[in-house]
């Protein structure tokens, strides 16, 4: 550094400009602990305070950082990291080291996530617990890899053959990186189910200060085992849908985790009653997910003349610009959404219900959360979509607000 | 001490009976699997046995260790994923040629160059067996089947040499109704430190009707006697391109044996390097959080 040019450049800001707008940077509080991360190292910390001790990879743009962070840090407590020779095989380890006992996730873009799908499926139908990352990125096929959109949340809700059941997470800050990512951990284990977050790449990339996480207060849950011997029922069919899980050198814990339709002890079974029991039981499993997940964030006035619904990367434009509607006397509020699949059909019709109008914008063309949204919930949002590959500005959003007010 | 009583092959069988069809060859393997099984001491609550898709892949079904029966050539991955997670446990896998020679074809080189240590047998019977016969990818040229029915245009896979120049640190093949010697190998391998392939040739009779046992059986030969030296990878990929059903000798036995690091190996020693071997707590997860301070 330079200092003398610093201080020259500072004293002519001092004696030259005016400082006009209203954005002030707060003092640092030096009091508090904060650490400085990018969205995919934040990702990599989850990982480390989730349990998660095996991570497979694939290098893509812009996922490959969570895999370059975890490659230095995984080892110092007992994880590994392998990267396998394509994506396929990736998901396929983290498939075999999670039956083996070993919570284990892979983090990937687009692309990556499209070759996953047909092992997603069998993870869900042997019902290990398994978490994928997809840094999202312009698509579609090599679309745009450096670029940001919000376009595989129907890949990754509704992506496969047959009825599978999985659950899709999205964040939206670096904050949501770390703590989404031990949620995954949390719901995948207690579930027994593939659960992928969402992150995209401008988050990826993006460096912030964030408060140190509290490590003692994060709660971390591991799948629910199974204690008995012998007479083992892997897929018992129960209430709640979960069933006790084994790991291999468990004396009287033997199965075989298959893809094929099975009987409660894993046995190949093809009969009709039992495969729509068991695609019941699996499909139970997350039935009342959205009661058992924190209520989505929602902001702004109590009643409104519109409401917005923003997931994933909108939502720092969404908010700053609700802030500036509401001084220039527009009655707007937002909700914000982590868990976006199983659709939190309650909260989105609760929220809609407060407004007149409710808006969703999504860097995508085919308003993917709105059509999820409209099937799910019955809520038939107007939809704002920017598919060039660039972030919404909060100019943007806003002039919006203001047309649909009108 | 507390005397460990040895399990008979038949205890190695589960309640489920095999489904394949009267005079399969893969009979032949899975009690070549067992007998060594049996004569190895060989814990079924700590071995996992995982296939993908195929008739032979039905296999983990009939045995009483853990298993997975996973997708379509992926069984190799999956398993790599059960052996670096907990290198406690033995791994088998087992399969068809189509399964890893085909479809799955990009994941047998590197398992076997990364040296994961496991067992690959594949059943190769040189048909799709379960689609009711489709040319496989060691199906022989000019081969009728119901995906060639004017003859196969496509050179076979050479699997052992294909299993060598990969980097395989076991090597061998053998014959589905030479049980002893399957199982021998079988046992050779599950000692082995490292990537273990054994391909054994596995008759289909009812889609396949011309590679048989009879057609088979006057052509196999032991390699032992003309190649003593398991070290000599040269001689071991020349007699695998040399030798073959199109110059009327098989080849069977250990082609290929070497002593070299494993992927476990070496990913202890990382760990090891960064202290990493035992079990993290709070404040391990903190000093790391530290190096994110600004």
């Amino acid at each position: 550094m330079n200092p003398r040019a610093l201080e020259a450049g500072a004293e002519y800001v001092r004696s030259h400009l005016k400082k006009v707008d209203r954005f002030y940077i707060q003092p640092a509080q030096p009091r508090e602990d904060r650490i400085m991360l990018s969205g995919n190292e934040a990702v990599g910390l989850g990982v480390l305070v989730a349990g998660c001790r095996f991570f497979s990879c694939y290098p893509i743009t812009p996922a490959t950082d969570i895999a370059n962070w975890l490659s230095r840090h995984l080892p110092k407590v007992n994880g590994v990291v392998v990267q396998a020779e394509d994506e396929i095989a990736s998901l396929g380890q983290v498939i075999g080291a999670s039956f083996a006992g070993v919570k284990a996730m892979t983090g990937t873009s687009g692309p990556g996530l499209d070759l996953m799908v047909e092992l997603l499926g069998f993870a869900s139908m042997a019902e290990l617990p398994i978490v994928i990352a997809d840094v999202q990125r312009g698509g579609a096929s090599m679309g745009l890899p450096t670029k940001s959109e919000q376009a595989d949340l129907f890949l990754a809700a509704k992506g496969g053959h047959g009825d599978f059941p999985r659950i899709v997470l999205a964040a939206a800050t670096i904050e949501d990186c770390f703590y989404l990512t031990v949620e995954a951990f949390n719901l995948a284990e207690r579930y027994q189910i593939p659960v992928i977050l969402l992150s995209d790449g401008a988050l990826a990339s993006r460096t912030e200060k964030i408060k140190r996480p509290d490590l003692s207060k994060i709660r971390i849950i591991n799948r629910e085992a199974y204690s008995g011997n012998g007479e083992y029922q892997r897929y018992a069919v129960t209430e709640t849908g979960v069933s006790p899980i084994s790991v291999p050198g468990q004396a009287g814990g033997r199965y075989i985790a298959t893809g094929l339709e099975h009987s409660e002890t894993a046995a190949p079974k093809y009969s009709p009653d039992y495969h729509e029991k068991m695609t019941e039981k699996r499909f139970r499993k997350i039935a009342a997910i959205e009661d058992e997940f924190p209520e989505p964030e929602c902001e702004g006035d109590k009643d409104g003349d519109l409401g917005i619904i923003s997931w994933g990367l909108t939502q720092c434009a969404v908010r700053e610009a609700i802030k500036e509607c509401a001084d220039n006397g527009l009655r707007v509020r937002a909700l914000y959404p982590k868990l976006l699949f199983p659709v939190p059909v309650k909260a989105i019709r609760r929220f809609a219900s407060t407004v007149r109008k409710v808006l969703i914008p999504e860097l995508n063309y085919q308003g993917q959360f709105a059509e999820l949204v409209a099937v799910h919930a019955g809520v038939n949002a107007i939809r704002f979509n920017l598919y060039g590959g660039l972030p919404f500005t909060p100019a943007q959003i806003r002039e919006k607000i203001t047309e649909v007010i009108k | 001490m507390e005397t460990i009583q040895q399990l008979k092959p038949k205890d190695y069988k589960s309640d489920v009976p095999p489904i394949w069809c009267a005079g399969c060859g893969d009979y032949g393997v899975l009690a070549s699997l067992t007998m060594a099984f049996s004569l190895n001491n060989v814990k079924p609550s700590d071995t996992v046995l995982v296939s993908g898709i195929g008739c032979s892949s039905r296999l983990p079904y009939f045995v009483t260790t853990f298993g997975m029966h996973t997708c379509h050539g992926r069984a190799l991955s999956v398993a790599t994923g059960i052996k670096l997670a907990r290198p406690d446990l033995r791994v088998v896998v087992v399969g068809g040629d189509g399964d890893h020679f085909s479809i799955g074809g990009g994941h047998l080189p590197h398992a076997a160059r990364k040296n994961i240590d496991l067992l690959l047998i594949v059943m190769d019977n040189s048909i799709y067996g379960l689609t009711k016969g489709q040319v496989a990818p060691t199906s022989r040229p000019g081969m009728v089947t119901t995906t060639t029915p004017y003859g196969s245009p496509d050179l076979p896979v050479n699997p052992v040499a294909y299993a060598l120049v990969y980097g395989a640190s076991f090597v061998a093949q053998s014959f589905s109704s030479n049980t002893k010697l399957t199982a021998d190998l079988i046992g050779k391998a599950l000692n082995h430190k490292g990537f273990a392939f054994i391909n054994v040739i596995s008759p289909c009779p009812t889609f396949n009707k011309v590679d048989t046992f009879e057609y088979y059986k006057p052509l196999l030969k032991n390699i032992d006697e003309i190649h003593p030296d398991k070290g000599d990878k040269v001689r071991a990929l020349s007699l695998a391109m040399t030798m073959g059903r199109e110059n009327g000798e098989v080849p069977i036995g250990l082609f290929y044996q070497e002593e070299r690091p494993t992927y476990v190996e070496m990913i202890q020693e990382i760990k090891i390097k960064n202290k990493g071997t035992g079990h993290p707590d709070l404040a391990d997860l903190g000093r790391i959080m530290d190096i994110l301070r600004p």
